[in-house]
């Protein structure tokens, strides 16, 4: 990664977070609230579509988007059809979201199909309210987000919606470069 | 690699610049959804009959989606009827569709299914609901515990808040 490169991603970070406390915009849990390894995030265990059990450990080595939602959490659903443009935009250059949601799972894969949602919708009793909690939702609120790097380690972790620039101009400076 | 170790830092402070930026933080879902209950010699909605009445006082720009609510009590030999729920307001969203909900208040009245037992109980009433236009909460259990005394039924006892028992129909 070239220097320059890096200070970009550094100075679009800055922009962004200026303009995220102009707006009052608020990624509510702080990376400092999050209680979980690497080795623990990558064995949680959610159940796709098809019911088999699925784990996030076979995205290790690339950057997770993972985000919390519901079929009936307006801005959930709101939010995601960005993230589908995102895991499009993005998915070459190493970044992969996960959908993990606090639902029923026949209502989640006719949302996905409805939307024509291009990443990977689990479920899981237990485990998705679980790790939400790990990564510092102490209310269990929804949507939540959280950005996890190559290495397992959790950057970012955001309650409400994601704007699709906002989400963009974090992972430029995520991955130090431009999809 | 350093390049995006130092990115990577970046992106941890100034998630939490952003973070301690938040002014209007969502409540806390016991806060949003405050939640009593009353013990009632006769419920409205009952024909009078006695039960729980379980009140929701609900922040403002908060709502609780009306087809979402679970209860249940431990210890179960109080047998309870099936929760009666007003009408609620119907909320179109471009995004999840209609659906009913409630605002600012909303009292769920719960008849006694047979005679009850006296003693101390605790409800446990599970149930959704959302911040307008930003958050939702997932779905959270709330407990209040509600004392039947002996007696109950014949007259109240001292202390029981009841809800008064409309005056009788004419046919």
């Amino acid at each position: 990664v070239k220097p320059a490169l890096a200070f970009a991603g550094i100075a679009s970070l800055a922009v962004l977070a200026g303009s995220a406390l102009w707006f009052g915009a608020r990624p509510d849990a702080s990376p400092s609230a999050v209680d979980i390894s690497p080795g623990a995030l990558y064995a949680a265990a959610f159940v796709d579509r098809d019911g088999k059990h699925q784990s996030l450990g076979q995205f290790q080595g690339r950057v997770l988007v993972l985000n919390f939602w519901a079929t009936w959490c307006a801005p959930c659903r709101e939010e995601m059809p960005g993230f589908a443009r995102l895991q499009a935009r993005w998915g070459p250059s190493g970044v992969q979201f996960v959908g993990l949601a606090l639902d029923d799972a026949g209502k989640v894969a006719r949302f996905g199909d409805e939307l024509r949602i291009n990443y990977p919708l689990w479920t899981g009793e237990g485990s998705v309210s679980d790790l939400s909690r790990r990564l510092g939702n102490r209310l269990g609120l929804l949507p939540q987000t959280a950005i996890v790097d190559a290495s397992g380690t959790v950057v970012v972790t955001r309650i409400g919606a994601f704007e699709e620039e906002k989400l963009d101009q974090l992972l430029t400076g995520i991955l130090g470069k431009s999809p | 690699v350093i390049a995006r170790s130092v990115a990577g830092l970046a992106v941890l402070a100034l998630a939490g610049i952003v973070r301690a930026a938040g002014a209007d933080e969502p409540l806390d879902p016991d806060d949003a959804f405050r939640l009593g209950v009353r013990l009632a010699t006769g419920l409205p909605s009952q024909g009078g009959r006695p039960g729980l009445a379980l009140d929701y006082r609900i922040a403002e720009g908060y709502y609780l989606y009306r087809d979402r609510f679970q209860v249940s009590i431990d210890p179960g030999s109080l047998a309870l009827g099936a929760p009666h729920l007003p009408k609620g307001l119907t909320k179109d969203d471009p995004f999840v569709g209609k659906a009913e909900i409630f605002r600012n208040e909303v009292t769920l009245e719960i008849p006694f299914s047979g005679k009850p037992v006296p003693g101390t109980y605790t409800l446990k009433v599970v149930a959704q609901g959302c911040m307008e236009g930003r958050i939702c909460y997932a779905p959270f259990a709330q407990e209040v515990r509600v004392n039947i005394p002996p007696g109950f039924q014949v007259t109240d006892a001292p202390g029981i808040r009841a809800l008064p028992v409309p005056p009788a129909t004419k046919p």
